[in-house]
């Protein structure tokens, strides 16, 4: 039972995907990697894979970082059964999940977010949504605003007026 | 630039769906006008609410001292400062006209209050319920204060209408009373007393403030009337199922304390109870079947 599953798990990620970013960088991985983007996972099932995948809304600099992820995210998802490949081991993965969210800062956590939105991977959307809500909670509007490069657009009696009605929220 | 601007309003949502707390969100909404339209819209509201269910479901707790919310000294002034503890007041006692702001908290637990606004701070709608009719009660009965509960028990078909309960928590001779107000009937039920008292109404000096944590409030009971059978306990009362309990803490404490004890919410959101003696300050924690002394 062990080996029939091992023979389709090197099967499955055996064929090789290129990825192209919007910049024109090549990226090779195997079907197993790739798929955890349902997009692609989606493509592959609907045999367009063939050419390459190109990814016009990604960067080569996002997307070097969304394979890393994917790379070493792909042990978990292909094959738990496979311990010579099965390198990372879960606290490997904490680790490296906690070190990449905490490296990251505003313009490419950001464009981040928004690749795997586009790529559909729900691991790494909601790893990078949480690190933005981490980084708003417990601060102050003001505090947010700074963080985020955001503009107050309330008026000074809109602001006064909000602020009286959430007196409440300012007290922790 | 704003960071944020290129993320859709999908996006944005999602992520406050993230934050811990409604005084997170309601921070967050203060931000900017995109923030406060996303964190409104009735969806996202429901949304919240479903995925922080099993976060404390108790908004908030007040006392109100001659018709003012009184923002309470967390401590008895001979402790030392501590962090001021959450307090994410959602509902107000509404003001009563030309009354002052003094007096003793003993007054206060004497005059049970008639009307309260209810006020949800994100889409800044209010209600006004007014002249609570539950007062067939006991004329002795002591305040101990009121709870504002979203009630979430069924939501749907509510069309995003917040549905909640206020809870006024009395003290008589058999023991604590609740009076609820439910926003889905519009009336008051009083409910029979509870036993998890004492039999006897302790002092009303006895009765420590109120402090709510995980979905349950607890008042610290610390009757110092000389009878050696006597121990501290904690009334504690589940704001879901409206149901009081008891739970003793050793007599050690009180003999070790002389009632420098106080009950407050720790950062990660459990119960404490803080003790004065010997120039120390000492946290006890809760332990399922029996305190424990912690630090």
């Amino acid at each position: 039972m062990a080996a029939a599953a091992a023979e389709a798990t090197t099967d499955g990620g055996g064929k090789m995907i290129i990825l192209i970013s919007a910049d024109g960088k090549r990226f090779e991985v195997t079907e197993a990697v790739a798929s955890q983007s349902q997009l692609i996972s989606n493509m592959i099932e609907d045999d367009c894979t063939e050419n390459g995948v190109r990814l016009p809304n990604v960067d080569g600099d996002i997307l070097t970082m969304v394979v890393d992820y994917c790379n070493m995210h792909a042990g978990d998802a292909a094959a738990a059964g496979d311990t010579m490949k099965a390198s990372s081991t879960e606290e490997e993965l904490k680790k490296f999940d906690a070190e990449l969210v905490q490296a990251l800062e505003n313009p490419v956590l950001f464009k981040l977010i928004l690749a795997a939105n586009f790529l559909n991977i729900k691991s790494l959307l909601d790893m990078t949504c949480q690190r933005v809500a981490d980084m708003m909670s417990g601060k102050t509007p003001e505090q947010m605003r700074e963080t985020f490069s955001i503009e107050n657009d309330f008026t000074p009696e809109e602001e006064a007026a909000i602020r009286q009605e959430n007196a409440w929220a300012f007290d922790d | 630039m704003d960071a944020t601007a290129e993320l859709d309003d999908r996006l944005l949502a999602v992520i406050l769906l993230r934050l811990p707390s409604a005084a997170a969100l309601a921070r967050a909404a203060t931000v900017c006008r995109r923030w406060r339209r996303v964190a409104s819209s009735p969806t996202f509201l429901r949304l919240f609410r479903r995925l922080h269910r099993h976060a404390p479901p108790l908004l908030g707790f007040f006392v109100c001292n001659n018709g003012f919310a009184v923002s309470r000294k967390p401590l008895r002034p001979l402790l030392p400062r501590l962090p001021p503890r959450r307090r994410p007041l959602g509902a107000r006692r509404k003001p009563a006209t030309g009354s002052s702001s003094s007096g003793s908290n003993f007054n206060d637990r004497m005059s049970i209050p008639r009307n309260f606004v209810v006020t949800n701070p994100v889409s800044g709608r209010s209600v006004l319920v007014r002249d609570a009719r539950f007062y067939q009660l006991d004329a002795e009965s002591a305040y101990l204060g009121a709870a504002l509960r979203i009630d979430d028990d069924n939501d749907g078909g509510a069309g995003g209408v917040l549905c909640f309960e206020i809870i006024v928590v009395t003290y008589f001779m058999p023991g604590p009373r609740l009076c609820v107000f439910s926003s889905r009937s519009g009336a008051w039920t009083v409910h029979p007393y509870s036993d998890a008292g004492t039999a006897i109404m302790p002092m009303l000096g006895a009765f420590s403030d109120d402090m709510h944590t995980n979905g349950s409030v607890y008042w610290l009971i610390n009757d110092d009337d000389d009878d050696d059978d006597d121990n501290p306990y904690l009334l504690a009362l589940d704001a879901r199922t409206k149901q009081f309990s008891n739970i003793k803490l050793p007599r050690a404490m009180w003999t070790r304390y002389r009632g420098n004890m106080c009950v407050m919410r720790s950062d990660d959101g459990e119960l404490r109870v803080v003790a004065f003696a010997a120039a120390a300050l000492d946290f006890w924690h809760l332990d399922k079947s029996r305190s424990s002394r912690g630090r």
